[in-house]
This record gives structure tokens, C-alpha cells and sequence, in this order.
């Protein structure tokens, strides 16, 4: 990866921003719900809101970062904006606060609950959509009887983790025998960020929660994995984080060296880069002429995926959400060879199905 | 005049010519008065031992193996408020102080960001009086929150808007914060709850309005700005929010007029982000030290793949636009 992978030329961010206001995506998929022929762009960072599930957990399910498409999403209206932006394939996750509410039964029910219906969507349109399965953490038993199921039954495409459990980040041994067995199907996990009991003190007032603390949370539990040992251990699981890992490249200098810290010793023996550098990282909210060129600094270009946040990427509309996603990244015209390993190659390495279908 | 005269008999106490023109924003003094007595409770911030043997001299010895001509002295966190009026007013005093002296014996080697005792209005007021008038401050130091309420909070406004009026650099260094504790076991708060909590305050001067209303105000950020340059995608968002008429000109806008220091930020990630989101004129050399090895610092530093004219810019030309007084000194 080198900076020539991007034309930045010397438009000003502000520019750039205007262009993309004028520009327009040029080529689109006509049609709805059809078959790709040949698969062009795959998100990675794509939400499903089963409507039974959003209903049932309506109260718990924090209005402060939805929009009007939490309580009226269908799958239709998925592939409708799929199709304006010329994705052809996503793969499906839960966004916060999941369905983990400190209650063994109604977990195991709501993540059950969920899994069938992803898997539903996924059967009516099987060319387009693959879903990663969220489990009941931090219930053990639960959680691998629900990773049996999603992948014996529902052949789900990975495990799908929130950054951290009741205030316990990844890393954390009690989830360990999870990971050990993540492990042993060489599975592929996403991790989505939520709040963070350690940090939902008064904020920063007027500012939404998930604006900072999302980010600042996936970039404790990526450092939480990798300081405890849990990367290095569990080699085989290929780790997927939403937003360009949060604020991972901003403080890349503090945590570059943390293996060599005592309490760290013997731990991360391949080192801190070598171990972000082997993990994925979508795109969603990174700016392609800033912090996207920033992460690739860090972590190759292999390590890369498209990713949306569909339906809940910033304001509406948002049958445009994925469209304004891969003209954010289009418009700073990344090398053929890069715009093809982001939209699709380096997700069809993770999962070579896709390109099957 | 006194402390004129003071600098002009000082001066031969200094060294005569320093290596090479490196100026550093971000440099912590560590006076022996006030760490003795705040021993306990640094320590329990910090749990560094090292730098209860902190001496003018050996910032000298660091400067000079680093080729820094010039250091801005800043306080670090806990800062000098512990929830005691007395207390506060007393310490700053006592810093601020320890620093001057300091500053008197090498006048061309070190310069001043003085802490104040925020929340307190009153001694705050007193002390940035005395620190421009009197020790010839170069600027104000703040913490990133004092008790949990970020810069932008009204109850700061008094303040702001006298250093408004006196144009004022303020350098923000950032601190523990109440609203985000218990982090990831075993990792030091100051590893990601730092860069977090600096970005906290930035967003909570720009939401609230606070840079908008007090346009003269000139800061500079620790850490490149901590998370800010890599999250600007998820914060111009608020452009579009209500909370957006706060501050018209748009959060790109507001960024850009901050400068921000490159402690932490020795990477080639860290600075294409910055340098994509802010002018280079804004971005200051900063080491970190005696918290980091200026040595360090410097090393890898010199390892980011900048233009020589860009490098020069970051090392020194920035922080002489922005103290035109150092270009007589240094």
C-alpha cells in the first residue's frame, strides 16, 4: 500500500465534501432483489433489524443514536439501497445493545430469536445477504450451544461479538472457553461497538453517546484481545472491527510498544503491530481522505473491508446510506487494485461462498 | 523590570548556543517543592518514582541530546487541584513559581505555560494576572476536565473570556477523567483514556460554542488531539445535528484552528490524519518529556516520512509564528 493507491491531489477536505455533493454514483444496479452476476461490492458493515426482535426490546433498545428506519426496516428496503449504491452482497450483524440484558433465558431467547430471523432474510435472498450470528455473552453455555446452532443449522457466515459484555472487553478470561472454541472452527467474528459500563457517566452534554464512546470502545476490546494474549492464542479466529478499529490509528504511537511492559511480558510475542496487522477492519465512518489513508499506514490493504452501517449510518434518508458509503470512498479514486481488495476481494478471501454465488 | 533584570543576570548561567532549533511544546516540569509535597498523591496518579528526581538539568541534558533549542514547561497531570480552594491557589502559585525560577536561570531555553486553579474563577483569575504580568507566561495550561466538566462548560466561561481578551495561548494536557474509570485491567489510563478524554474536551469547547464566541483564544492539544483526527467522519456528523448552531462555521472549521502537539503522533498513521484534517502551520513539535525520553521522542520522530521542508515547519518555524519573541532567542 503505498500513498499513490489514492489520487488525493490537492483538493482541500472541504472540496472534496462539495464534489461528492455534485458527484453521482456511476454505475448502479438496476433491478431489486435480483442475482449479481458477477459480485461488485460486498458490506461488511451492514445491520439487520428484525422487526420481533426491535418491537420486543423497543424500551431497552437506545433511541438516542436510531432513526426512523429502526422500527420499519424490512429486508426489501435493505436491497432497495444495496442496489442504489451497486452492493451486491452483504453480510448481516446486530448493532447495540444486542441481547444481553443480565438474563440467561430471555439472551439465549432474544440471540435465538435473532439468528432465525437473519437467517430467514437469508434464505428468501441467498444472493444477497450472509449474516454473522450474535450470541448470549457473557453466558458461556449458552453462547456455544448458540454457535452450534448458527453454524450447524443456519449456516451463518461468523459469530457476531459487542465490544465488550457487562464491562468486560474481549480479552477478558471468562470468555475465554468461547474463543478457545471460535478457534477451533477457524471462525470469522465481528465485532460491533456499545456502551461501556466504565464510561456512561455524564458526557460530554448535547453529544450522543456512540459519536466517541463507540469508537473509544472498540479500541479498548482490540487492545483488550491482544494484551491478554487472546490473539496470539487463538490464531485461527479472523477478527472483524467496525470503524476502522475506532480511534486505533490516532493513538497507534501509545499502544505500538505495549508488549514490552512488564505486565505484558512474554504475552504478545509477535508484537503489538504484527498482531493489528492481522486483523480486519471496515470502513464505516472512516473518511477516505484522511483516516482511511491513516489506518492503511498501519495495517495493510488485504486487511480492509467495505462497510456501511446500514440502517444506521448517521441521519436519513437511508435508502442512499450505502450509496454515500462507496462515494465517500470512490471519490478520492483509490487504485484499481485497492478499490477492488476494500469492496470485495479481501471480504471474498474471508468468505470465499460469495464468490460462488 | 525586576524579572528583566533577572533574565539579563541569568543569562550567563545558560548555555551560551543550544545544538540545533527543535522547539518543544509539550514538556513537563516537575519542581522539586511541589512534587515533595504532592508526592502521595502523584504517585498514586502516576506510580512513576522517576520523576520525583526531575531537575532543570536534566530537561538541559535531554534538550540538547534531542536538538531541542527551546521548551514550553507545562504541568501534568493531577495538575494542581485537589477540591481545596487554599490548596489550588497555593500549589499554582507554588509552580508557577518553581518554573519562573527556573526560566530566569536559562531564559533562552525555556518557556512558560502556566497552570491556574480551575474550577476555582477567583484564584484563576488572580493567577493568570500574575502569571503574564508578573512571570511573563507565555501562555495558559489547562487540564482537559477539572472535575469531570470539560473545557466547554459554562462555569469555565469567566476564565476563557479574560484569556479571550489577553489573546491567549492555552496548551491542554490531559488527565484522569470521573465519568470513565474502571478501563481495561492491567492497562495504564494513560495509554487510550488520555487521546479520549482530550478529544472529550475538544469536542465540548467546539458544541458548546466556546470557540465560536472566543475567537482569540489560540490552543494547542497534546497527543496530535488524542482520537480527534481519526474519528473527524463520526464528529463532522454533528454539523448536521441541533447542537450544529452552536458553532456555525462547521466542526471541520473549528479544528482547524487548533494546534496541536506531536507527542505520541511519531507515526506515519497518526500524522497522515492530522496533516489531512489540519493546516501544517498548526502542528508543533512536542516530546512528552521526562514522561517520555525526549531522546525517544526525537528518534522517532525523525522516522516519520515528512518533506524536509514540512519537518522544518512541525520542528520550529509553527512555534515561531506563534511566539515571535523566541525568534530573538533561539
Amino acid at each position: 500500500m503505498s500513498d499513490r493507491d489514492f489520487a488525493l491531489g490537492g483538493a482541500s477536505r472541504r472540496q472534496f465534501i462539495a464534489a461528492l455533493a455534485a458527484a453521482g454514483l456511476s454505475s448502479t444496479l438496476p433491478g431489486a432483489a435480483r442475482a449479481a452476476v458477477k459480485i461488485r461490492r460486498i458490506d461488511m458493515h451492514h445491520h439487520f433489524l428484525p422487526q420481533a426482535y426491535m418491537l420486543e426490546e423497543k424500551e431497552r433498545i437506545h433511541a438516542e443514536h436510531g432513526n426512523s428506519a429502526m422500527y420499519s426496516w424490512t429486508a426489501e428496503q435493505a436491497i432497495d439501497a444495496m442496489d442504489k449504491a451497486g452492493v451486491d452482497f452483504a453480510v448481516a450483524s446486530i448493532s447495540t445493545p444486542g441481547v444481553w440484558y443480565g438474563d440467561v433465558a430471555l439472551g439465549r431467547r432474544l440471540s435465538r430469536q435473532w439468528n432465525e430471523a437473519a437467517a430467514e432474510t437469508v434464505h428468501k435472498y441467498p444472493a444477497r445477504f450472509g449474516f454473522f450470528a450474535p450470541v448470549p455473552l457473557p453466558d458461556t453455555e449458552g453462547s456455544l450451544k448458540e454457535i452450534d446452532y448458527a453454524y450447524g443449522s443456519l449456516k451463518a457466515d461468523g459469530i457476531n461479538f459487542l465490544s465488550n459484555y457487562q464491562g468486560k472487553w474481549l480479552g477478558d478470561p471468562s470468555f475465554a472457553p468461547v474463543m478457545e472454541e471460535l478457534d477451533r472452527r477457524n471462525a470469522i467474528v465481528y465485532v460491533h461497538p456499545t456502551f461501556s459500563p466504565c464510561c456512561s457517566g455524564p458526557m460530554v452534554p448535547g453529544l450522543v453517546a456512540p459519536i466517541l464512546e463507540f469508537p473509544y470502545d472498540t479500541t479498548r476490546t482490540i487492545v483488550s484481545l491482544i494484551t491478554s494474549g487472546t490473539t496470539t492464542r487463538f490464531p485461527h479466529i479472523r477478527w472483524i472491527f467496525s470503524h476502522g478499529g475506532g480511534a486505533l490509528a490516532g493513538v497507534y504511537g501509545r499502544i505500538e510498544h505495549l508488549e514490552k511492559m512488564p505486565a505484558y511480558r512474554g504475552k504478545v510475542p509477535a508484537g503489538m503491530h504484527a498482531e493489528l496487522a492481522k486483523l480486519y477492519y471496515d470502513t464505516a465512518s472512516l473518511s477516505p481522505d484522511s483516516t482511511l489513508p491513516a489506518l492503511l499506514k498501519i495495517v495493510p490493504s488485504s486487511q480492509i473491508l467495505l462497510g456501511s452501517d446500514y440502517p444506521l449510518a448517521g441521519p436519513p434518508p437511508t435508502d442512499v446510506m450505502i450509496k454515500r458509503a462507496v462515494e465517500e470512498f470512490e471519490a478520492m479514486k483509490p487504485s484499481p487494485r485497492l478499490r477492488r481488495a476494500v469492496e470485495r476481494d479481501n471480504a471474498i478471501r474471508l468468505l470465499p461462498r460469495i464468490a460462488k454465488i | 523590570m525586576a524579572a528583566r533584570k533577572a533574565q539579563k543576570k541569568a543569562k550567563s548561567a545558560s548555555r551560551a548556543k543550544p545544538p540545533a532549533g527543535r522547539i518543544d511544546l509539550h514538556h513537563h516540569f516537575l519542581p522539586r517543592r511541589y512534587m515533595e509535597e504532592e508526592q502521595k498523591r502523584t504517585q498514586v496518579m502516576h506510580g512513576n518514582t522517576n520523576m520525583l528526581g526531575w531537575t532543570p538539568e536534566h530537561s538541559l541534558e535531554q534538550m540538547d541530546k534531542a536538538g531541542i533549542a527551546f521548551a514550553f514547561a507545562s504541568s501534568s497531570t493531577p495538575g494542581v487541584w485537589y477540591g481545596d480552594v487554599e490548596l489550588g491557589r497555593h500549589l499554582a502559585r507554588q509552580w508557577n513559581d518553581s518554573a519562573a525560577e527556573v526560566i530566569r536561570d536559562h531564559p533562552t531555553r525555556f518557556g512558560l505555560f502556566a497552570p491556574i486553579p480551575l474550577p476555582d474563577t477567583e484564584g484563576s483569575l488572580r493567577e493568570i494576572d500574575y502569571a503574564f504580568g508578573t512571570l511573563k507566561a507565555d501562555g495558559i495550561g489547562l487540564l482537559a476536565n477539572y472535575e469531570g466538566k470539560w473545557l466547554g462548560d459554562p462555569s469555565f466561561a469567566p476564565v476563557l473570556e479574560e484569556l479571550n481578551r489577553r489573546k491567549s495561548v492555552i496548551y491542554v494536557h490531559p488527565t484522569f477523567t470521573p465519568c470513565c474509570t474502571n478501563t481495561v485491567p492491567g492497562l495504564a489510563m494513560q495509554t487510550l483514556e488520555f487521546p479520549f478524554e482530550t478529544t472529550r474536551t475538544i469536542l465540548s469547547l467546539i458544541t458548546s460554542g466556546t470557540t465560536t464566541r472566543l475567537k482569540n483564544l489560540r490552543w494547542i492539544f497534546a497527543h496530535n488531539g488524542g482520537a480527534t483526527p481519526m474519528l473527524i467522519g463520526r464528529i463532522e456528523e454533528l454539523d448536521h445535528r441541533p447542537i450544529g448552531k452552536n458553532f456555525p462555521a462547521g466542526m471541520h472549521a473549528e479544528l482547524r484552528r487548533f494546534y496541536y502537539d506531536t507527542a505520541s503522533a511519531w507515526n506515519d498513521g497518526a500524522m497522515t490524519a492530522l496533516l489531512s484534517i489540519v493546516p501544517s502551520a498548526h502542528v508543533v513539535f512536542g516530546s512528552d518529556y521526562p514522561f517520555l525520553s525526549a531522546v525517544e521522542a526525537a528518534k522517532k520522530w525523525s522516522k516519520v516520512k515528512l518533506s524536509r521542508a514540512l519537518r522544518a515547519e512541525i520542528d520550529r518555524e509553527n512555534a515561531l509564528k506563534l511566539f515571535p519573541r523566541l525568534r530573538k532567542l533561539v
